[in-house]
C-alpha cells in the first residue's frame, strides 16, 4: 500500500525508497523520550498525538479521579504564565493542546496550522515541564470534574458499563469504574500536594511518545521537540504489572435503574485475557469483527437490528486491548420493553457462532474488511498521528503500519476459531441492564 | 490538459472549475463535483439528495430519515438473499460508510480504497431509482429507527434543543426534528415513504462528489455509465415555500424531567447561509449561490459566536464559567438553507438557578452589540480560518464540507467561506450582534431537572 501514497515532499530521514516507514523520522532521546514525525502536505495543518504513563493505573488506589485531574491541570497554568495567558496564546491562533488520562496513560492531542507549530510546541513543552497547579484553579476544576461525573450517572450506557467493570474487575484494576459518589468524593478531597505528588512520581521523558504528522518537514519537527525536551527526564517507574482476573463462572445479572429514559442501554460482557502483545491478537480481532464489529452487517446487527428491527446499534468490542486483559463486550441500546428479547436473540447469535465458529468465505470478507479499512484510517493527519503512536507505545515496529496487511492475511480458521472460543463465552456472562426498567425486570431481581 | 480539450463522455458536460472544485452536468439534471488530493491511496464517494426534513409535514415527519434507512435494505441487484447486502458489500472493501438526514439534505457516502471506487458509484446510481421500500422491511425499519429516537431523547441536550427550535419555528417545517415525532415515524405508510422516494431521489435532484485519489477521465466515464442510464424525474421537483413570519415578542418553554444538571438555551433568528429572510425555490438558490451578495450576516454571526464561546478567552466563558455559575457553555450560528437560529448553550453548575445563568447570558450579549473590539474579532477570525483548515483533513471531511455547501446554497460556499470570514470587520460584528439580540427575536428554554426517586447507584 505504501508505494501508493502518491506525495512528493522532501522528506528528511527518506532512505529514498517509496516505503511509509523509511519517510518517518524517528529519535530516541537519552531521557527515553521517543519522537516521531511524517511529513504530509494536504492541508497547511499540523496533528500531534502523544502520551506519557501516568494514567489511572498510577495513582493511589484511594485517590481514583488523580491522574484525571493531574493531567487536566497541565493548561491550568505554568511558572511563566496562567491559564488565561497559556489559552490566550494558543486560542489567538486556533490552536489547542488536550490532556486526558485513561488507565495507562496521559493521553496528549494538539494541532495547529503548521505555520503556528514552533509556538505549539513551547507551549506543549512549558505545560509538560513547569505546571504551577494553582490551588484556585484546582479549585475549580474539581467543580468541573464533578458536575460532569454528576451528568454521566444520568448516561444509560456509562452507567451499564460502569456496572460491568465493577462485576468484572477488583478495585486495583484501572479498568474498574468507581460508583458516581465515591469519584466525587475522592475528587473532592484531592489537594495541590497531591497532583503535585503525582505529576513528580510519573510524568517525565522517559515514557514520554510523540507523534507530529502535518505540513512540517519531518526533520525539522523533531529538531524542534528535541530541543523543548531533550533533558525533561524521569521518573524511576514506568512499568506495568497486571494479573489478569479470574474467569467469571456462570451468567450474571445487574440492573441499573436510571428513570425516566425511554432507551435502555445493555451490556453482555466479560474480562478478556487479550494483551496488544497476545500471539492471537489479530485471530482476537477478525473473531470480534465478524460478531459485532458493524451494526448494519456484522452477524449481530443481521440478526437483531436487520431482521428483527430491535435496536438502533448493537456492536460487539474489544475495549482497548492494551497492556493488561479489559472488557470486551456486546452492548445494545433498545426500548424498555424488548430488553429480554434483545438479550435472547443476542445470546443466540453469539452462541450459534461459538458451536460453528466462523465460515472460511467470511473470514475472507473481514480480512479484507480490515486491512481496507487500516488503508481509510490513514488517510488524515490525525490518523496517521494516531497509528504511529500505536506502532510505539505498543512497541510494534515503525514498520508495523505496512506489516499490518500481513498480519490480518495470516491468520487461519483455526486460529480465529481458538479465540472465539476462548473469549466469548456465553454462558459467563455479565448482564447490566440500565435504563427505566424495573417493572420489566421483575423476574430477574438484580445480584446484590 | 485544459478545461477546454478535455475529452468527455457523451451525455457529460463541464460546467465549471474555480479552486480545485470541477462541476460537470450529466444530461439528466444530476451535478458532478470532482475534487483531486492524492495524498493517500483512498477516495470518498457521496451523493446528496436536496431533500431533508423541512420536505416534510405533520403526517410524514421522519419521512426523509426514515427513508435513509430503506435505502440500506436492498435493490435487485445489492441484497441479502443474493449475498449482496449493501452494507455487506461494502465493509467487504473496508469502506468507511454510512447516510445522513438533516434539515436540508440526505447524503450517502463511502471512503473506500482507491481501486473500489466503481463499487461505489455502481452501488449509488443503483439505489438512486431501483430500492425496494417493501412494506415488510419498514415494519422492522420502524422500530429500529425508533430505538434512534429514544435514544436521542436519553439526552436532555437534545430533548431542549428540539423544544427550543419548535417554539422558535411556528409554521416552517424547521419547527420538527428530522428524526420525526413519534407518532408519525411509527405509523407512517410505506406507500407515503415510496412516493417521497420516487419524488426527491432523482438525478436531478442530486449531487455527486468525488474526493480523493481518482483518474479524472476514468471517474467521468464510471459515473457516466452507471448514473446516467437514468432518466430525469417526469415531473419537477416540489418546492418548499412556508417562510417563517417575523417574531414579535419572546417565546419560552420549560422541559421538566428526570436529570442532572439545568440546562439554559437562548436562541436568535438569524439569515439562511446565502444571507437571506425568506425561503427560496430551488432556482431563486442557485441562482443567488452563483453570484452570492456582497454583504452577508452569516459571516459576522460566525465570527460572533467564536467570540463569544470559542475558548476560556472568550466572553461567555469568562462571565459564566470563570465565575462558577455555568459548568459549559457554547455558540452555534447556523447555516442552513433557509433562515435559523444563533444558539446559545449553557449547562449551569450545580446549585445554580438556570434563571441567573440566563441573566448573564442576556447581558453578555447586550455587551456584545456595544463593545466587542477589534483584538476579539481578529482572534474569533484566526480561530475559524483553523478550524477550516482541519475540517479539511482526509477526503471524507473534504466530500462532506462540500456537501453541506451544495445543501445550503452550492459549492462555491465552500470555496468561498474562509474569505467571508476574513472580510468581516469589528464593526459588523456589533452591528450583527445589535441587529439580532433583541428581546422580540429570542426563544428561551430552560431543562429542570427533577429528582428522581429510587435510583439504583450502589457499588457492586
Amino acid at each position: 500500500m505504501t508505494s501508493e501514497f502518491q506525495q512528493e515532499p522532501e522528506v528528511a530521514g527518506s532512505s529514498g525508497g517509496a516505503g511509509f516507514s523509511s519517510r518517518v523520522v524517528r529519535e530516541e532521546l537519552a531521557t527515553g523520550a521517543v519522537l516521531l514525525a511524517l511529513e504530509n502536505r494536504a492541508t497547511p495543518t499540523v496533528s500531534l498525538r502523544g502520551s506519557l504513563r501516568a494514567g489511572s493505573y498510577f495513582e493511589p488506589r484511594d485517590r481514583p479521579g488523580l491522574a484525571r485531574v493531574t493531567a487536566e491541570m497541565l493548561k491550568r497554568g505554568t511558572r511563566g504564565q496562567s491559564k488565561l495567558e497559556l489559552a490566550g496564546a494558543l486560542e489567538s491562533v486556533g490552536a489547542d493542546i488536550e490532556f486526558e488520562a485513561d488507565a495507562f496513560a496521559a493521553q496528549i492531542s494538539a494541532r495547529s496550522l503548521s505555520q503556528d507549530f514552533p509556538l505549539l510546541v513551547s507551549m506543549l513543552a512549558e505545560m509538560l515541564r513547569e505546571p504551577s497547579f494553582p490551588a484556585d484553579e484546582l479549585e475549580k476544576l474539581k467543580q468541573q470534574t464533578v458536575a460532569a461525573v454528576r451528568e454521566q450517572q444520568s448516561d444509560t450506557r456509562w452507567r451499564a458499563y460502569e456496572r460491568l467493570t465493577q462485576v468484572v474487575f477488583d478495585k486495583a484494576n484501572p479498568f474498574y469504574a468507581h460508583a458516581g459518589e465515591r469519584l466525587i468524593e475522592s475528587i473532592n478531597s484531592i489537594t495541590v500536594e497531591d497532583v503535585r505528588g503525582f505529576y513528580e512520581k510519573f510524568y517525565g521523558g522517559r515514557s514520554l511518545i510523540l507523534s507530529v504528522v502535518g505540513c512540517v518537514r519531518a526533520g525539522e519537527a523533531v529538531g524542534l521537540l528535541r530541543e523543548a525536551l531533550a533533558d525533561f527526564g524521569g521518573p524511576e517507574n514506568i512499568d506495568v504489572t497486571i494479573a489478569d482476573p479470574l474467569p467469571q463462572e456462570g451468567e450474571r445479572r445487574e440492573l441499573v435503574v436510571v428513570r425516566d429514559k425511554a432507551n435502555v442501554d445493555v451490556l453482555l460482557g466479560s474480562a478478556a485475557p487479550l494483551r496488544r502483545d497476545a500471539a492471537d491478537y489479530y485471530a482476537a480481532l477478525l473473531a470480534n469483527r465478524a460478531l459485532g464489529e458493524s451494526t448494519l452487517s456484522s452477524r449481530l446487527g443481521l440478526q437483531v437490528r436487520d431482521v428483527e428491527g430491535l435496536t438502533y446499534g448493537i456492536a460487539s468490542r474489544f475495549r482497548a486491548p492494551t497492556l493488561a486483559a479489559g472488557p470486551w463486550y456486546i452492548a445494545v441500546s433498545v426500548n424498555p420493553g424488548n430488553v429480554e428479547r434483545a438479550i435472547g436473540s443476542a445470546l443466540n447469535v453469539l452462541r450459534e457462532y461459538v458451536r460453528e465458529g466462523i465460515r472460511p468465505d467470511e473470514l475472507e470478507d473481514e480480512k479484507s474488511s480490515a486491512t481496507g479499512a487500516f488503508k481509510v484510517s490513514l488517510s488524515t493527519n490525525a490518523g496517521l498521528a494516531a497509528a504511529l503512536w500505536n506502532a510505539e507505545f505498543y512497541r510494534l515496529g515503525l514498520d508495523y503500519v505496512e506489516r499490518y496487511p500481513e498480519h490480518v492475511r495470516s491468520v487461519t480458521v483455526e486460529e480465529v476459531n481458538a479465540a472465539i472460543r476462548k473469549y466469548f463465552r456465553p454462558d459467563h456472562l455479565t448482564i447490566v441492564v440500565a435504563g427505566d426498567i424495573e417493572a420489566a425486570h421483575a423476574e430477574h431481581p438484580p445480584v446484590a | 490538459m485544459s478545461v477546454r480539450t478535455e475529452r468527455l463522455p457523451e451525455g457529460i458536460e463541464f460546467v465549471a472549475e474555480e479552486e480545485g472544485v470541477r462541476e460537470y452536468g450529466l444530461a439528466n439534471g444530476l451535478k458532478l463535483l470532482l475534487v483531486e488530493n492524492r495524498v493517500a491511496p483512498v477516495v470518498t464517494f457521496l451523493v446528496l439528495y436536496r431533500v431533508g426534513s423541512r420536505n416534510e409535514a405533520v403526517g410524514h415527519t421522519g419521512a426523509t430519515h426514515l427513508l435513509e434507512h430503506m435505502l440500506f435494505k436492498g435493490t435487485p441487484k445489492f441484497n441479502k438473499r443474493a449475498g449482496t447486502q449493501i452494507a455487506a458489500t461494502l465493509q467487504r472493501v473496508g469502506a468507511d460508510f454510512n447516510a445522513t438526514t438533516w434539515y436540508d439534505r440526505t447524503n450517502y457516502f463511502e471512503t473506500v480504497p482507491s481501486d473500489a471506487l466503481e463499487l461505489a458509484v455502481r452501488l449509488e446510481a443503483d439505489r438512486m431509482r431501483n430500492s425496494f421500500i417493501a412494506d415488510e422491511d419498514r415494519r422492522s425499519e420502524m422500530t429500529v429507527v425508533r430505538n434512534e429516537l429514544e435514544r436521542g431523547q436519553n439526552e436532555p441536550a437534545l430533548v431542549l434543543d428540539e423544544a427550543v427550535y419548535a417554539a422558535a419555528f411556528r409554521e416552517h417545517p424547521y419547527h420538527h426534528p428530522t428524526i420525526g415525532w413519534r407518532a408519525d415515524v411509527e405509523n407512517v405508510p410505506t406507500a407515503r415513504l415510496k412516493e417521497f422516494y420516487d419524488t426527491f431521489y432523482q438525478p436531478n435532484n442530486a449531487t455527486a462528489v468525488v474526493v480523493g485519489d481518482f483518474e479524472r477521465g476514468t471517474t467521468l466515464e464510471l459515473v457516466n455509465r452507471y448514473f446516467g442510464a437514468i432518466p430525469r424525474s417526469p415531473s419537477p421537483i416540489p418546492e418548499v415555500y412556508t417562510d417563517e413570519p417575523r417574531q414579535q415578542g419572546e417565546r419560552r418553554v420549560v422541559v421538566r424531567r428526570a436529570g442532572e444538571l439545568p440546562l439554559v438555551q437562548v436562541a436568535f433568528r438569524t439569515p439562511a447561509a446565502l444571507g437571506h429572510t425568506n425561503v427560496l425555490s430551488n432556482a431563486e438558490l442557485a441562482s443567488r449561490a452563483s453570484s452570492p451578495p456582497a454583504e452577508n450576516d452569516i459571516y459576522p454571526l460566525a465570527v460572533l459566536s467564536a467570540a463569544l464561546a470559542g475558548g476560556v478567552t472568550s466572553r461567555l466563558y469568562q462571565a459564566l464559567v470563570e465565575s462558577e455559575l455555568a459548568v459549559s457553555v457554547d455558540a452555534r450560528a447556523d447555516q442552513f438553507r433557509d433562515p435559523g437560529l444563533f444558539n446559545v448553550y449553557a449547562t449551569a453548575s450545580p446549585g445554580v438557578e438556570p434563571g441567573r445563568v440566563e441573566e448573564v447570558v442576556h447581558e453578555e450579549l447586550r455587551r456584545a452589540g456595544g463593545d466587542l473590539g477589534e483584538e476579539e474579532v481578529e482572534k474569533a477570525k484566526r480561530q475559524i480560518a483553523a478550524h477550516v483548515a482541519y475540517e479539511r483533513d482526509g477526503t471524507h471531511n473534504v466530500a462532506m464540507q462540500v456537501s453541506e455547501a451544495e445543501a445550503v446554497a452550492d459549492w462555491r460556499f465552500y470555496n468561498s467561506y474562509a474569505r467571508g470570514v476574513a472580510r468581516v470587520t469589528a464593526e459588523d460584528v456589533r452591528r450583527v450582534a445589535a441587529a439580532y439580540f433583541g428581546e422580540d427575536n429570542r426563544t428561551v428554554g430552560h431543562f429542570i431537572p427533577k429528582p428522581a426517586a429510587g435510583d439504583g447507584a450502589s457499588e457492586g
